[in-house]
C-alpha cells in the first residue's frame, strides 16, 4: 500500500493536535462535515440503528433507494446479483412470532472479513466504515466465506454504467459502504435511512455512535437494542430495536 | 544397504508421447476455461453468492494437501531414518512439488481477478491465513528444491537430513495453514473447529501416499523397471494406517459436533438429509475412500499389485469427496444469523443453497492434475529421479515374503 | 592497453545511445503519433511535461488517499480527470474511453492495459450527479451536528464546541466501543 504510517500519523496527529490547541473552532468543524483535504478520523464511528417495530412489510424503499444510490441494477439471476442491503423475515419457530427487518454490512469494529483478507483489500477507514478496495481486490472471496452476516456479494459479470460514486466491477467483492461517499460529503444520512424517512417510517436511523448527543447514541443509551450474533462479540456498528 | 542407482527414463516411446499428450490437452482445456471464466466472468460457472467456492477450490485444496503429503517418503528416509524408503525420497520430493504446483495453478485461476497475480505477491496482510500460506507455499517449493539439490549433489548428500528435517517441519506447518484457512471460519458451523487443521494433516498422508503409489507404480510398470514386494507392500500397510487414521479424525469431529446442541442442524445435514452432500459423504467419503481401501490395504485382499492401484485410486476419489462434503458442503449449509429462528430473503437466507459444478470448473479442477503429471512425466525424463531396481533384492537383502505360499510377479522377478 | 579499453568503452557506450535513440528518432519521423483530444479549461492540474510522465503515480496517490483515509480533493481525483477531458465518442456520448478518447487513443497507442474503467465511470459527471445522490438527501434530517460550520448559528456553535470538547477531553464517547464488548 502506498499510504505509509506516516500519514495516517499525519491525519492522526493533525486531529490530535486539533483538538489540543484549538479546541472550540476546530472542534465544530470535526463534528460537522469534514473538509475534502481532512482524512476520517477515529473521533466518529459511523452507524445505524434498525426499530425492527417500525419496519413495515412489503416496504422495499430502503433496498430500492441502496440499488439506484450505488447503481446496482443487475437483473435475472438472482443467485448470483449483488445484494448489498437485504430484507430478512425471522419467525421464531417455537411460536410462530414473525420479523421483517433489512439487513446489510454490520460495519463491525472487529471485522473477520478484514482479517482473512490476503492483500488488505478488506478493511476497516479509522471513522468504523468497513470497505472493500477493490483496487487491490484480487477476488478470493475469502471474506464471504468468513462474514458471519452474508453482507457481501461478488460481481460474477461484467458491469457497465456504473454510477460515479459507486465504482464497482467484475471480479472483485463489495458490499454496503454505509454511503461512505455521502458521509464523506456531509449529507449525513445514509440512501437507505433517507429513503426509510422519506415514507415516514423512520425505521433506520444514522449517525455517529461515539457522539453522545447524536440522535442515534441517544436513543441507544434510552432504550434497549441487539445486534445479530452478539456472541461473535464483534461490536457491530449496526445495532437492531426490537429485535426478539 | 546397496548403493543406489538412479536413472532417466527414456521418454522416446509411444506410450510416453501420447501420455505427455494427454496430461498437456487436460493442462491446456483448463487455462481455456479459465480464460472463458475470466472474460464472462463466475457467473458462466455455478459459483454463486451463496456457494463462493466451487468445484476449482476443492480440487486446488486436494491437491495441496496431497502435496504435502506425498513428501512424507521422502521425511521417512531422511529424519527418521528408515533405509528402505531411501530410494523413494527423489520421487517424494518431486511429486510434492508437482502437485503443489497444480493446485495452486488452479486457485489463482479461480480468482476473480487472476491479472492481478502481482498484487496478491505484494500486498500482504499478515493477520490473514491466506496471506500466510502465499509465503508457506513459496517456502516449501523452496525448501524442497534445496531438499532434492542435496539428494541429488553428491557433495552435498551429507546435508540431506538437515534439509529433509526443515522440509519436514515447514509441511507440518503448510498443512496446518491449510486446514486453518477452513478451522478459523467462526461463523460457518461445518468450519468452525480446530481440529480441522490436524484433520487436513492426517488427509495429507493418505492422499499423498496414494498419488504417490499411482505414479510408482504405473511409472515402474511402464518402463518395465523392478519393483518388488518389500516396497509395495510396505507402502500398501502404510497407506492403511492413514486411513484408518483419516477415518478416525472424522469420527471425532461429528461425536464432538453431535455432542453440542448448536451444530445438531449441520450434522443431521451431512450425516442424514442433505441429499448429494449425504450421500457423497457415506458413499464416497466413508465407502470408496475408507472403508474399502482400508479392506484392501490392511488384508491380504489387497495384495496383488491391481488391488494395490484400486486402493490407491479409491483413496484418491475419497479424498475428492471428502473434499467436496468439506467445502461445498459446508457452504451449502445456510449461515446461522438468528439461532432458534427460521430465515427468509430474496437472499437466499436460512435456505439451503443448491450447486451444479458448471464445465468450465471441472476443466479447470482437472488441469491442476493435468499439471501435476505433467510436470512429473517431464522431470522423470530430464532428471534421474527413479532407482533402476527396487527389485526386493536392492532395497532390503533380508525382505522375506510373509506368505511363502503366494508368488507374485515380482516375487519371481527377485529370484531371477 | 587502457587505451583500446577506453575506446572500446566508449564505442559500446555510444552504440547503447544510438540503440536507445533510435526508436525515439524514428517516432519522430514516420510512426503516427497518437491524436490526443484536447480537453476543455485551459490547463491541467499540473504541467502537461510533468501529466505526460506521471498521471499514473498521480492518480494512484490520491486512490489510497481517497480509498483509505476519505480524502477528497478534487485536484488529483480521477473525476475530474474525467470531467476535463472527456470527448464526444462516435456513439455521441461524453467519454476518455472510445478509439479517439483522451485516455485510450494513447494507451492503445503505447500500449498499456488500463485498469480504471472496469469499476469507474468512464464518462463526466453531470450537473445532476454532482447534487446530492439521492433526492430527499438534506442535512436536517439528523439535526444539527452534520451543517456545516459555517451555517451553524453562534448559539449551536457554542453548544457543539462545549458538547465536543467534553467529550474528546475525558473519552466519554468511547463508551460504545469499549461497554459493548464486555458488557454483552
Amino acid at each position: 500500500m502506498s499510504i505509509g504510517r506516516r500519514d495516517f500519523l499525519k491525519a492522526s496527529a493533525i486531529a490530535t493536535t486539533a483538538t489540543a490547541f484549538a479546541p472550540g473552532i476546530n472542534l465544530i468543524e470535526l463534528a460537522a462535515a469534514r473538509n475534502p483535504e481532512q482524512a476520517a478520523t477515529a473521533i466518529h464511528r459511523w452507524g445505524l440503528l434498525i426499530d425492527v417495530n417500525k419496519c413495515v412489510k412489503g416496504c422495499t424503499a430502503c433496498v430500492d433507494a441502496c440499488f439506484i444510490e450505488n447503481g446496482i441494477n443487475e437483473k435475472g439471476s438472482p443467485t448470483t446479483d449483488a445484494q448489498w442491503i437485504r430484507k430478512v423475515t425471522t419467525k421464531d419457530k417455537a411460536t410462530g412470532h414473525e420479523q421483517i427487518f433489512p439487513v446489510m454490512c454490520q460495519h463491525c469494529e472487529h471485522p473477520p472479513c478484514v482479517d482473512v483478507c490476503p492483500t488488505g483489500a478488506s478493511f476497516k477507514r479509522k471513522d468504523g466504515i468497513v470497505l472493500v478496495d477493490k483496487h487491490i481486490c484480487i477476488g478470493c472471496r475469502y471474506c464471504m466465506m468468513a462474514c458471519p452476516y452474508k453482507a457481501r456479494s461478488f460481481v460474477h459479470q461484467t458491469l457497465t454504467g456504473q454510477n460515479h460514486n459507486a465504482p464497482r466491477g467484475k471480479g472483485t467483492v463489495e458490499s454496503c459502504t454505509l454511503c461512505v461517499h455521502k458521509i464523506d460529503r456531509g449529507d449525513g444520512i445514509t440512501a437507505c435511512a433517507d429513503a426509510c424517512a422519506g415514507e415516514n417510517h423512520k425505521a433506520i436511523i444514522f449517525g455517529d455512535l461515539k457522539d453522545p448527543r447524536s440522535e442515534i447514541s441517544r436513543q441507544l443509551k434510552a432504550q434497549a437494542s441487539s445486534q445479530i450474533r452478539a456472541d461473535f462479540n464483534l461490536n457491530t456498528g449496526v445495532r437492531y430495536r426490537g429485535l426478539s | 544397504m546397496k548403493a543406489v542407482h538412479y536413472s532417466v527414463i527414456q521418454g522416446k516411446s509411444f506410450g510416453y508421447i501420447l501420455l505427455l499428450g494427454i496430461f498437456g490437452a487436460i493442462t491446456a482445456f483448463g487455462f481455456g476455461a479459465a480464460l472463458y471464466m475470466e472474460h464472462n466472468g463466475h457467473i458462466v460457472t455455478g459459483m454463486n453468492n451463496q456457494i463462493v467456492w466451487g468445484l476449482p477450490h476443492v480440487f486446488a485444496v486436494f491437491l495441496i494437501v496431497a502435496a504435502s503429503g506425498a513428501l512424507n517418503v521422502a521425511s521417512m528416509a531422511s529424519v527418521f531414518g528408515r533405509a528402505l524408503y531411501k530410494p523413494l525420497a527423489r520421487l517424494s520430493g518431486l511429486l510434492a512439488i508437482a502437485l503443489l504446483a497444480g493446485g495452486l495453478a488452479v486457485l489463482l485461476l479461480d480468482l476473480g481477478r487472476p491479472d492481478r497475480l502481482i498484487i496478491a505477491m505484494t500486498y500482504y496482510n499478515f493477520k490473514s491465513i491466506f496471506a500466510l500460506n502465499i509465503i508457506l507455499y513459496s517456502g516449501f517449493f523452496l525448501l524442497v528444491g534445496i531438499y532434492l539439490w542435496m539428494m541429488f549433489e553428491r557433495r552435498m548428500n551429507p546435508f540431506t537430513k538437515v534439509a529433509g528435517f526443515f522440509a519436514f517441519i515447514w509441511r507440518l506447518i503448510l498443512t496446518t495453514g491449510t486446514g486453518s484457512i477452513f478451522g478459523f471460519l467462526v461463523a460457518r458451523q461445518a468450519y468452525d473447529a480446530a481440529i480441522m487443521a490436524p484433520l487436513f494433516i492426517i488427509m495429507s498422508f493418505a492422499f499423498g501416499l496414494a498419488i504417490f503409489l499411482l505414479v510408482l507404480i504405473s511409472s515402474y510398470a511402464w518402463t518395465h523397471r523392478e519393483i518388488g514386494d518389500a516396497v509395495v507392500e510396505r507402502l500398501r500397510k502404510l497407506l492403511g494406517i492413514f486411513v484408518a487414521s483419516v477415518l478416525y479424525f472424522v469420527l471425532v469431529y461429528h461425536l464432538t459436533n453431535l455432542y453440542v446442541t448448536e451444530h445438531h442442524g449441520i450434522e443431521r445435514f451431512i450425516l442424514l438429509d442433505g441429499g448429494i452432500y449425504t450421500e457423497i459423504f457415506w458413499m464416497g467419503q466413508i465407502l470408496i475412500g475408507g472403508l474399502i481401501p482400508l479392506l484392501l490395504c490392511l488384508t491380504p485382499l489387497g495384495r496383488s499389485r491391481p488391488m494395490v492401484l484400486l486402493a490407491a485410486v479409491l483413496v484418491i476419489l475419497g479424498g475428492l469427496a471428502q473434499v467436496y462434503v468439506i467445502i461445498i458442503g459446508g457452504q451449502a449449509f445456510p449461515l446461522e444469523l438468528f439461532p432458534g429462528k427460521g430465515v427468509s430473503s430474496s437472499f437466499f437466507d436460512g435456505q439451503i443453497t443448491f450447486y451444479q459444478p458448471s464445465i468450465p470448473e471441472m476443466f479447470l479442477g482437472f488441469s491442476g492434475i493435468g499439471i501435476t503429471l505433467l510436470i512429473t512425466t517431464f522431470a522423470i525424463k530430464v532428471l534421474p529421479f527413479l532407482p533402476n531396481s527396487l527389485a526386493n533384492k536392492d532395497v532390503d537383502p533380508h525382505f522375506t515374503d510373509q506368505s511363502k505360499g503366494d508368488s507374485g510377479p515380482s516375487a519371481e522377478a527377485a529370484t531371477a | 592497453m587502457t587505451h583500446l579499453l577506453l575506446m572500446m568503452q566508449r564505442l559500446a557506450g555510444s552504440l547503447v545511445a544510438i540503440a536507445l535513440l533510435s526508436p525515439l528518432v524514428i517516432a519522430d519521423s514516420s510512426a503516427p503519433k497518437p491524436e490526443i483530444p484536447k480537453a476543455a479549461g485551459d490547463q491541467c492540474v499540473e504541467d502537461t511535461d510533468y501529466m505526460r510522465r506521471n498521471h499514473m503515480k498521480v492518480i494512484l496517490h490520491q486512490r489510497d488517499e481517497t480509498m483509505r483515509l476519505g480524502i477528497r480533493t478534487k485536484k488529483h481525483s480521477l473525476k475530474n480527470c474525467i470531467n476535463c477531458h472527456a470527448t464526444k465518442t462516435e456513439a455521441g456520448k461524453l467519454s476518455v474511453l472510445g478509439e479517439k478518447g483522451f485516455c485510450q487513443s494513447c494507451h492503445t497507442y503505447a500500449s498499456v492495459t488500463m485498469d480504471c474503467f472496469s469499476c469507474h465511470s468512464s464518462a463526466p459527471e453531470k450537473d445532476t450527479d454532482l447534487k446530492l445522490g439521492t433526492k430527499r438527501a438534506s442535512p436536517h434530517h439528523t439535526g444539527l451536528a452534520y451543517k456545516r460550520a459555517s451555517d451553524l448559528s453562534e448559539k449551536e456553535r457554542k453548544f457543539l464546541s462545549k458538547a465536543v470538547s467534553m467529550n474528546t477531553g475525558q473519552k466519554q464517547n468511547s463508551k460504545i466501543t469499549d461497554n459493548s464488548r464486555s458488557g454483552q
